[in-house]
């Protein structure tokens, strides 16, 4: 048996969403909420196998809440909301599920919460659509990230330190004094000017802005 | 907000590709997607080389293309894409697999052992308006990578707000 909680502050909305599931043997209502707030207690103490969620309610709105359910009930949110944004918060803050009211009718209903009760997903098409798009996004900006951090480590091997002048350099770069990259690596200052006085040739920098810049990956000026 | 790829005005049928290695499931799914009076299918091949013709000539509105069919040399999702919208059959059941199969230029994607009939004229018709369609397994991979995200990393031309020099 799937225990469900509906939340949502109509309560036509809840009425008819408690007719579309009372056709199902395998489903039973076990709560309702009609603010956010509210839902989390209710999710606490009943722990429904899933929630369906609306977005806008008093109190406290459906996004402002999602992640705190999710530790507690598969959520699969149910609202008349489909803004790619909405979308996308309620998916990162553990969201199950998406459907969008008007574009599913109650076997679909069903279907839905049982794939989300099951372990499964289930999308509207906008909510697939969106999710498709933002994944992608997010593959393309992984992917530009890598290849700069490939490029940084070609720049910085380019420069040729040796180890003991890596050390030193990465020190600087995060803003410590001689006095603390000499007393981290347990030289003295004098020993540390050096390594500087020797970075700062191989990187051509005249100081030590211009050398965390250069290891940073700027261009000389 | 209709977008019809084809330039068909809205409300003339929808025409698929169906692009299967199997012969007889090709035939399944033709017949799954006949069950629609929106739905026209142009052609059923197992062929990546002749699904790519026929895309090119035809211009289905939306191919469904499992992911098994290959071409000679190029990148047939990618190819497919540049005539007609494509809907991916996959049996891929591991949720990274099928998050990397969206990474190609998809609407939609359908996993095998999930797939009803009915899911198959949906899907068509979601993508077709320009929408998407994930079945069940499909939508928990999807939604499992958007939890898993990380936050966005620091602009690497920002490299540390902790930096202080003397």
């Amino acid at each position: 048996m799937i225990d469900v909680m509906i939340v949502d502050d109509n309560p036509i909305v809840r009425s008819a969403l408690r007719g579309f599931l009372a056709g199902a043997d395998d489903v039973q209502v076990v709560g309702e909420a009609a603010d956010g707030r509210t839902a989390v207690t209710a999710a606490q103490r009943l722990r429904p196998d899933v929630t369906l969620l609306d977005h806008r309610m008093p109190i406290a709105d459906g996004l402002s809440v999602v992640s705190h359910l999710a530790e507690h009930t598969s959520v699969l949110v149910l609202t008349s909301d489909a803004a790619d944004d909405l979308i996308a918060g309620m998916l990162r803050g553990g969201a199950r599920g998406y459907l969008v009211h008007g574009e599913f009718d109650p076997p679909e209903l069903l279907r839905a919460v049982r794939a989300v009760a099951a372990g499964q997903g289930w999308l509207s098409p906008r909510g697939a659509s969106v999710t498709i798009s933002v994944l992608r996004d997010q593959a393309a900006r992984e992917r530009e990230e890598a290849s700069h951090a490939d490029q940084l480590h070609q720049i910085r091997n380019g420069f040729g330190l040796t180890a003991r002048e890596r050390d030193v350099m990465e020190l600087l770069t995060v803003g410590h004094s001689n006095a603390a990259i000499a007393r981290r690596l347990l030289l003295t200052e004098k020993t540390v000017k050096n390594h500087l006085h020797h970075i700062f040739t191989k990187l051509h920098a005249s100081n030590r802005t211009e050398a965390v810049m250069r290891w940073s990956g700027g261009q000389r000026q | 907000m209709a977008k019809r790829l084809d330039g068909r005005p809205v409300g003339s049928p929808t025409t698929v590709l169906v692009v299967h290695p199997d012969p007889h499931d090709g035939a399944a799914i033709r017949a799954a997607l006949g069950t629609s009076r929106r739905l026209r299918v142009l052609g059923v091949t197992g062929d990546g080389d002749e699904a790519l013709a026929l895309a090119r000539r035809l211009r289905p509105t939306v191919s469904l293309l499992d992911d098994r069919v290959l071409t000679s040399g190029t990148d047939l999702v990618a190819a497919l894409a540049r005539w007609t919208l494509v809907i991916a059959l996959t049996g891929a059941t591991e949720r990274g697999a099928i998050v990397t199969l969206l990474q190609a230029p998809v609407q939609g994607c359908l996993t095998y052992g999930y797939i009803e009939p009915p899911d198959l004229v949906r899907a068509v018709h979601a993508v077709a308006d320009g929408l998407g369609w994930l079945s069940p397994a499909a939508a928990a991979a999807v939604t499992w990578a958007m939890r898993e995200a990380t936050p966005l990393p620091a602009r690497p031309d920002h490299p540390s707000s902790h930096l202080e020099l003397p």
